[in-house]
């Protein structure tokens, strides 16, 4: 691992697929992307569907053969082995073996990762028990719901300690509490230094988890930048405020209008349906406890 | 196994027989003891004769299973890793795409061998369960001498011995081969006399029927320059006889006699004699020797030169010798099998290693395609032509194919050690080593093409 290089540096890469009986048809997918990521940072991966998220996460994990361009992770190629030690991946898909247990497909991934036995039994228990599935933790991935499933992605991106985290679609089918404790175990990370790139649709919640994104649109970067410049727009405001009656309200608007502003909107503020969500689970004491699990014998296709 | 790539090797292994083995093992336990229930439900002649019976279906059918699970199992769980995108998760991690190979195809081996395993001893506590323990201890052959004479014509017409070669096979086929009929001088036709005058003796009489068949191979001319070419295209049974314990009386002399046509274009050449000696009702396994001091692959005099006879039962060596035949076909399958499904869909590769698996099986097949091939493209007519025309191109071709096939492909029929531990002759272990020493340059060549398949494939993440 060169100490000096970025996390993820992506140059010119271009991906085509060929198909068809002659192989003539060719799809372009990626034409010419370039991004770059430094250490310690969550950069969100955006774009319409068929934008090449999926297809510039191959290559960055070295399952993709790059048509052209250059991708590094850590300044090492992604395709020899030893580089992807440092690599955390959830797949947008949950494809686990669905013959093991939480436990026991945890230290798979671990002892894949390298781990020695001890370590991994160590830190599947306590990822178990970081993503509430402590309590299933002995049950087979085949009856796990989607949302468990996603947390068990997690949980195996995780078990390596990498420093570099590749999150395809990581809150597809969780519900808010896990979404709530998915930002929290990326807060976290961040924390500790990681870089995390996550491909999302859930353009709310990356605002709030990203320093920066890149937006892909037909193969290409549309749009790349840290947040707080790609989003600041004007000199324009937002203010919340509680507890004014009307008069009070007009008079904030002559204040408003006296200081050369303008109020452009004003609405009752409302909870959000996600914040109501969460504050019922809190009030009935689930947010402590293990999701609930399917019946028995309801297979998934893990 | 150094470096990063490979060190998830025995993880993935590990992982292939945890999700399949059960499956599989349960399967080879219903086959095991329905391959019991039939052979001892067979009425036998002979003591012990169902015990028997069950033992060389269960084997065959263990066989079979064995090569069929490797080679499902190498194509299967290689193909559905890839399908359901499961690989993009495995090839996250440090392990490179070798190893995801080797060790779906050491998973496939390991569920095979125990495959093998389960239905051995459930076939072996069917027969205990079943009373036939004592029978295990009585599987030998009976028959004690088997002598035959086989006469060819010389160029006055007379008869005389043809001096057999002792290219000798064991197993349920007693095979001879002569050579040396002799041709008549400076012409293309050549007629020949053949006598055989087999005869048997048996004790506590015979298992069964006992068929003998004398086949001739012809050998056209070659072509010029190359008369390693252009070989054998017509098989004729000349004489068949059967007999029946009870209705015949042993030993049995017998006769027959058969003349021939032409030989094609030019001088004509050595003429084989095969003499076929089998026991199909009971399977009887031979063991076959040549006279004191003759050895194997050199001509010998024609007469009492096979003995068939009882022999000493070897259990322990036998069962290894079978269990690491078996493996050796399946490490074979299997590794056919994860190549295809490197390349192919799943059940494409899984039917091509199952074919290519019954070629190695049976060699035999493909050079018989190859030779009937040469004699389509020659003539429609069994008997050969003093002016044969030029084989057809296309006949060429499928003839080289065919020929390059059995060429490349191993013969896992020689891993096959059921004959010789139903004898109960006692197997080698060094020849078992040699005969898995043959398949390893088999085997590196699929792993190199496989790996050259697979390197540069793109493995889809969603």
């Amino acid at each position: 691992m060169d100490e000096g290089a970025a996390a993820i540096e992506v140059e010119g890469l271009h991906k085509h697929f060929r198909s068809g009986l002659l192989r003539r048809r060719v799809h372009r997918a990626l034409a010419g992307v370039s991004f770059r990521v430094e250490r310690g940072q969550v950069v969100g991966l955006i774009g319409p569907n068929g934008g090449g998220k999926t297809t510039t996460f191959g290559c960055l994990l070295g399952l993709l053969r790059p048509s052209a361009g250059r991708v590094r992770l850590f300044g090492e190629c992604p395709r020899r082995p030893a580089t992807r030690r440092c690599l955390g991946y959830l797949p947008e898909t949950s494809p686990f073996p669905g013959v093991l247990t939480a436990r026991q497909g945890l230290e798979f991934y671990g002892a894949l990762a390298g781990l020695p036995r001890r370590e991994r039994r160590r830190r599947a228990a306590a990822l178990l028990a970081r993503l509430g599935l402590a309590a299933a933790a002995d049950r087979r991935l085949a009856v796990f719901s989607k949302g468990m499933l996603r947390r068990f992605g997690l949980a195996q991106a995780l078990i390596a300690a990498p420093p570099l985290l590749l999150l395809d679609e990581p809150a597809s089918g969780l519900d808010p509490l896990g979404a709530r404790e998915l930002a929290a175990v990326i807060a976290e990370e961040r924390a500790r230094g990681t870089t995390v790139l996550l491909a999302s649709h859930e353009l709310a919640a990356l605002e709030s988890l990203c320093d920066a994104i890149v937006l892909l649109h037909q193969g290409r970067v549309l749009l790349e930048g840290a947040l707080p410049q790609l989003l600041a727009s004007g000199s324009g405001v937002r203010l919340e405020v509680e507890g004014l009656d009307a008069p009070a309200l007009a008079a904030l608007r002559q204040w408003i209008g006296a200081h050369g502003g303008r109020l452009t909107a004003v609405e009752p503020r409302r909870e959000r349906l996600g914040e109501l969500f969460l504050r019922a689970l809190e009030r009935a004491g689930a947010g402590a406890q293990a999701p609930v699990l399917p019946a028995r014998g309801t297979e998934h296709g893990a | 196994m150094r470096g990063a790539g490979w060190r998830g090797l025995t993880v993935v292994v590990r992982l292939v027989v945890r999700e399949h083995a059960a499956g599989y093992c349960m399967l080879g336990m219903v086959v095991a003891l329905g391959a019991a229930a039939v052979g001892l439900g067979t009425p036998q002649l002979e003591p012990g004769g169902e015990a028997r019976l069950a033992l060389v279906y269960g084997l065959g059918a263990t066989e079979l299973l064995v090569v069929l699970a490797a080679a499902l199992l190498g194509a299967l769980s290689l193909g559905t890793t890839l399908r359901r995108r499961r690989a993009a998760a495995l090839l996250a991690r440090p392990l490179g795409r070798a190893a995801l190979l080797a060790g779906h195809a050491l998973g496939a081996l390991c569920v095979a061998a125990l495959v093998a395993l389960v239905a051995g001893a459930t076939l072996l506590g069917a027969l205990l369960a079943s009373g036939h323990g004592r029978a295990l201890g009585a599987l030998v052959p009976r028959v004690e001498h088997l002598p035959a004479e086989v006469l060819v014509g010389d160029r006055e017409g007379r008869p005389v011995p043809a001096p057999p070669a002792f290219a000798l096979q064991s197993g349920e086929n007693a095979l001879w081969r002569f050579r040396g009929i002799p041709p008549a001088a400076g012409r293309t036709a050549a007629a020949w006399l053949l006598q055989v005058a087999p005869a048997y003796a048996a004790r506590e009489g015979f298992p069964g029927a006992v068929e003998v068949a004398l086949a001739v191979r012809m050998r056209p001319a070659p072509p010029p320059g190359d008369p390693d070419r252009g070989w054998v295209h017509s098989r004729h049974v000349l004489w068949c006889g059967r007999g029946q314990p009870g209705l015949l009386a042993l030993p049995m002399p017998g006769a027959a006699s058969g003349h021939g046509g032409e030989t094609g274009a030019g001088p004509p050449h050595d003429i084989e004699v095969l003499l076929e000696v089998r026991t199909p009702d009971s399977m009887l396994a031979f063991e076959l020797q040549p006279p004191a001091g003759q050895p194997v692959g050199e001509q010998g005099p024609n007469s009492g030169m096979v003995t068939v006879r009882g022999a000493e039962r070897s259990p322990a060596a036998g069962l290894v010798a079978l269990g690491v035949g078996r493996l050796g076909a399946g490490a074979v399958v299997a590794a056919l099998g994860v190549l295809g499904a490197a390349v192919v869909r799943e059940w494409t590769a899984a039917l091509a290693a199952l074919v290519l698996a019954a070629l190695a099986r049976f060699p035999e097949l493909v050079r018989t395609f190859a030779l009937s091939v040469q004699a389509l493209g020659t003539h429609a007519h069994p008997e050969p032509l003093a002016s044969a025309p030029a084989p057809a191109w296309w006949a060429v071709a499928l003839q080289r194919l065919a020929e390059g096939v059995a060429g490349v492909l191993p013969e896992l029929g020689r891993l096959d050690w059921s004959g010789a531990v139903l004898a109960g002759r006692p197997v080698a272990l060094a020849a078992v080593a040699r005969e898995l020493a043959a398949l390893l340059p088999f085997l590196g060549g699929i792993a190199v093409l496989a790996w050259g398949a697979f390197i540069r494939r793109d493995v889809r993440a969603a």
